[in-house]
């Protein structure tokens, strides 16, 4: 900081959530100026966070690098004033939408934003009948009415009070806050059972599940009314899994509680919202762009080029006609796009968001003042065409109308009043098991353990793979030394460092999104390379 | 005139009435932050913005206003102005207001060359200790059946802790009783052995405040020609008022600090007992759900390391050692220079009670290198190269 002595400071503090993950963090986020300069951005812990108690894992910890390195630089646009930059953004994405047909149009909001962002959203998608789409209710249409099973039940204090815990999701890594409640869980008493292929510590047990077993035949997972069973629902859930734990659970009538947790911080209230919505899938969505059905897509807040796994779904985008993308951060679909609307960082946003349990979190300002830009450029082109757009209290109270609320409480938890169905039917058996097909010079299956740095395109120090002491020995791999991954297709390789780990031998573990596996779940080929890592460091 | 000067023990008060009936024990330290602001001794003044009514945050103000609307005690909340005062880079003269264990931090931060001592005027408060604000949110709903959203403050007296509620009731419950079912306290503060901030340019506090002034004045010890400057100055600009403290006060506040540091000796026996059986396995067991978020670095008061430090470039992801040399090298690393202030406990995601662990490897080496952090200029006994020059 070159400040000179006398500086004077203001300064802004944030009361926000972590758009990490779908946990819904507390979080202040603190702008300091000093006077004519740059701010500076830090974050403080909310230890009133009924949530997170003040504690982040570590993408919180780094979100002021996230923010200072991602974020547009809007601090001049207050509220309904957008500049005469996005204006124009703004008119000429008016005028695609108008002259195409609604089902030339996709839009996409998976949940990185604020329900009466999202709200207005979808208000507009009405208006060109056409849905928003948020990458996960293709899911639901897979199980059918089993979906009535996976609205908010369990709240992350029921964890702690939980006799026995099924774990489907490694904790450390994708959902790092649950860390915390499985530890006072089993402090009292609890029997914690992770299902998948790597030993973490903090399960009593540890089974065996491949990810093309069937629930049915482990005979460990028998959940009953003490039981919680934690799970995730992502664009790569497999649905077979998840019509497994939700017909044994709840079909059966055990009486065990389900909690889903969710990748994007408002997936949980974009995914209630838009629950009534006709949606398509990111694949259907994918292959539509390719045989040019869809000649528009408008991205809110939401990068498929991050989310993907497909390394080639940058090429596929540029086949639309017409890249719409309002973002608040600089990610990589605002490269390829046609039109782009920059709102401010969701820090900043006023509004609210609903984490995994069912909390509706106020965003709000400690010092300084929230802003409505993005929802503003909403109605902007909902004013373009040809529409009156609601105002924002009018939005906000038909969001609190969806959630049954009057006003928001992060202190209590919304259960969703769902209608439950007398006929929900067993839809597994008509599910296929996500496996990747055989593929004879392959030795090793490859899984991804989904993290808030993949889900937002973060750098992050994990770029190695884990695999099993065996599975090292077996392919002669040398400490100090990388491997080489080759994918099925053998077309891609890539020389990487690797982590010994307690994991399954012949399945390797990343937390990084990898060139050489399109799918959670990949067959890849593993061989030793003759490279030291600190040279791999060096040539990087 | 009054002739404030280092050593001075005195009962102060503002001399504006809203801010003495608002402020803590009569607005002494929000007369003296106004004033030096007025006057020109600091640039900014750091005061605590209410977020809700178990939590403040740390803003900084140059708006003698906005001083004395902050009037009002809020010694219970837990921030890091250590942490919040390097923000700055020592771009500004700086006024704050700190428990005991922030003002050791600011030392230690100090002889590390990253807080400028010229640049800050620090007045400390008296710290019985500190609540978690998600716990005393939950007594004070679950224990005292109050909603939380009618508490005014809290204090801890006499072996209660004291919830004021809106409607100028008190409720009281003992602090044993709660500390019993893990209710009360940090853990730290439980066995905190600085209870009186001598360490800052001001030593303030209610203790030792007596008969007509209870409750609308401040003990204060003048620690340095800072303190008895800008003491002084807030008297001389008609801001303070004081007047000697009696020996009765004295006694009072000397006896109040030598029961509370009885406590915390016992629990410290008590937490820190000798560990039966394996010593590195009970500390393997106890770091084993650490995800590696480095909140803990990133928070602690006597770190002065940026990013690239000996414990983030010796330890790798890739390592799969039983204990991280992460935390190995914390524990080594900060063992002269540990104050014990529970930051690190306060913000680990695993829960993993850092604060005990670093403890105990600090209690021992602090002991027998007669080293206690933060509470004077003294340089850290790792900086000195022959540990012998020490004796």
């Amino acid at each position: 900081m070159a400040t000179k002595k006398g500086t004077k400071f203001s300064e802004y503090v944030y009361t926000t959530a972590c758009p990490g993950c779908g946990f819904g963090c507390g979080v202040y986020l603190r702008e300091l100026y000093p006077k004519g300069e740059n701010h500076i951005l830090s974050i403080d812990y909310r230890k009133t966070s009924p949530v997170n108690e003040g504690k982040l894992c570590r993408f919180g910890v780094t979100l002021a690098d996230y923010y200072e390195n991602a974020e547009f630089c809007l601090n001049d646009c207050f509220d309904d004033e957008i500049e005469s930059v996005q204006k124009e953004a703004i008119l000429r994405a008016a005028d695609v939408l108008k002259d195409v047909k609604s089902s030339e149009i996709a839009l996409i909001s998976v949940g990185n934003t604020t329900n009466e962002e999202h709200m207005a959203f979808m208000k507009m998608g009405e208006l060109l009948d056409a849905p928003v789409n948020t990458g996960v209710n293709n899911i639901y249409k897979d199980i059918g009415k089993l979906h009535v099973y996976t609205a908010a039940e369990t709240t992350y204090e029921d964890i702690e009070h939980a006799k026995t815990i099924y774990l489907f999701i490694n904790p450390y890594i994708s959902y790092p806050l649950l860390t915390r409640r499985l530890v006072h869980a089993k402090r009292n008493g609890a029997r914690i059972v992770y299902m998948g292929l790597k030993k973490i510590p903090i399960a009593c047990e540890n089974i065996k599940v491949k990810p093309c077993t069937s629930l049915y035949e482990v005979s460990e997972f028998c959940p009953d009314s003490e039981s919680v069973i934690i799970s995730d629902i992502t664009p790569y859930t497999n649905s077979k899994r998840l019509a497994e734990i939700i017909e044994i659970s709840k079909l059966n009538e055990t009486g065990a509680k389900l909690l889903f947790m969710k990748p994007f911080v408002n997936s949980a209230g974009a995914g209630h919202l838009s629950r009534h919505t006709r949606q398509k899938s990111f694949e259907q969505i994918i292959n539509e762009i390719k045989n040019g059905s869809i000649r528009v897509l408008f991205f809110l807040e939401t990068d498929l080029i991050n989310i993907c796994l497909n390394p080639e779904i940058k090429d596929v985008l540029k086949n639309v006609e017409t890249l719409i993308v309002m973002s608040s951060v600089k990610s990589p679909v605002c490269d390829i796009a046609d039109i782009l609307i920059q709102t401010e960082p969701f820090y900043k946003k006023e509004g609210t968001i609903t984490n995994s349990e069912g909390r509706i979190i106020s965003l709000s300002a400690c010092t300084g003042k929230t802003l409505k830009t993005g929802f503003y450029a909403i109605c902007e082109i909902i004013k373009a065409l040809g529409q009156k757009p609601e105002t924002f209290e009018d939005i906000q109270k038909t969001v609190f109308e969806e959630f049954k609320i009057e006003a928001p409480d992060e202190f209590k938890i919304v259960k969703p009043d769902v209608k439950k169905y007398d006929d929900v039917k067993k839809m597994s058996e008509k599910l296929e098991v996500c496996c990747p097909a055989d593929a004879p010079e392959t030795n090793a299956k490859f899984i991804y353990e989904m993290n808030p740095f993949i889900w937002h395109g973060r750098r992050d120090n994990n770029d190695y793979i884990e695999l099993s002491p065996e599975f090292i020995q077996e392919q002669k791999l040398l400490k100090g030394y990388t491997a080489d991954i080759t994918c099925a297709c053998g077309n891609i390789v890539k020389t990487t460092r690797f982590k010994p780990s307690d994991v399954e031998p012949g399945y390797i573990f990343s937390q990084k999104k990898q060139p050489f596996a399109k799918a959670p779940v990949a067959k890849v080929k593993i061989e030793m390379t003759h490279v030291h890592k600190n040279e791999e460091e060096k040539r990087e | 005139m009054t002739k404030v000067q280092v050593g001075d023990k005195l009962i102060g008060w503002s001399t504006n009435e809203d801010v003495r009936s608002k402020g803590g024990s009569g607005g002494l330290v929000t007369a003296v932050f106004a004033s030096a602001l007025d006057k020109g001794l600091v640039d900014n003044v750091i005061i605590l913005k209410k977020a809700n009514q178990f939590e403040a945050v740390p803003v900084i103000t140059s708006d003698v206003e906005e001083v004395l609307k902050s009037a009002g005690s809020m010694h219970m909340v837990i921030s890091n102005q250590t942490k919040y005062l390097r923000l700055f880079e020592n771009a500004a003269t700086i006024a704050v207001a700190v428990k005991p264990c922030d003002m050791r931090g600011i030392r230690e931060q100090q002889k590390r060359n990253m807080i400028d001592p010229d640049k800050v005027f620090t007045i400390g408060l008296n710290c019985g200790g500190t609540m978690a604000p998600h716990k005393i949110r939950g007594v004070v709903e679950n224990i005292y059946k109050i909603d939380p959203s009618q508490v005014k403050g809290e204090e801890i007296e006499k072996g209660n802790l004291i919830i004021e509620t809106l409607d100028g009731e008190h409720h009281t419950h003992s602090i044993d009783e709660l500390e019993e079912n893990d209710q009360g306290r940090r853990d730290n503060c439980r066995y905190c052995s600085i209870k009186i901030a001598t360490n800052a340019d001001l030593a303030c506090g209610n203790w030792g405040v007596v008969g007509e002034l209870a409750g609308s004045g401040t003990f204060v010890e003048v620690m340095t020609e800072k303190g008895a400057k800008f003491l002084q100055n807030a008297i001389d600009s008609g801001y303070a008022q004081v007047e000697p403290a009696s020996e009765k006060s004295e006694g009072i506040r000397s006896k109040v600090n030598s029961v509370m540091l009885k406590m915390a000796d016992k629990t410290k026996e008590q937490v820190f007992a000798a560990i039966e059986g394996n010593k590195l396995e009970d500390l393997r067991k106890e770091l084993e759900n650490c995800i590696h978020c480095g909140a803990c670095k990133e928070v602690c008061p006597s770190c002065a390391c940026g990013p690239e430090a000996k414990c983030t470039l010796y330890s790798d992801p890739t390592d799969d050692y039983d204990i991280s040399l992460y935390h190995l090298i914390r524990f080594l690393h900060l063992s002269d220079s540990c104050i014990g202030c529970g930051q690190c406990s306060d913000v680990c995601p695993a829960d993993i009670p850092l604060t005990k662990l670093y403890r105990r490897f600090a209690n021992p080496i602090q002991d027998e290198l007669n080293y206690v952090p933060g509470m004077d200029d003294r340089t850290p006994p790792f900086f000195v190269s022959k540990l012998e020059e020490l004796e």
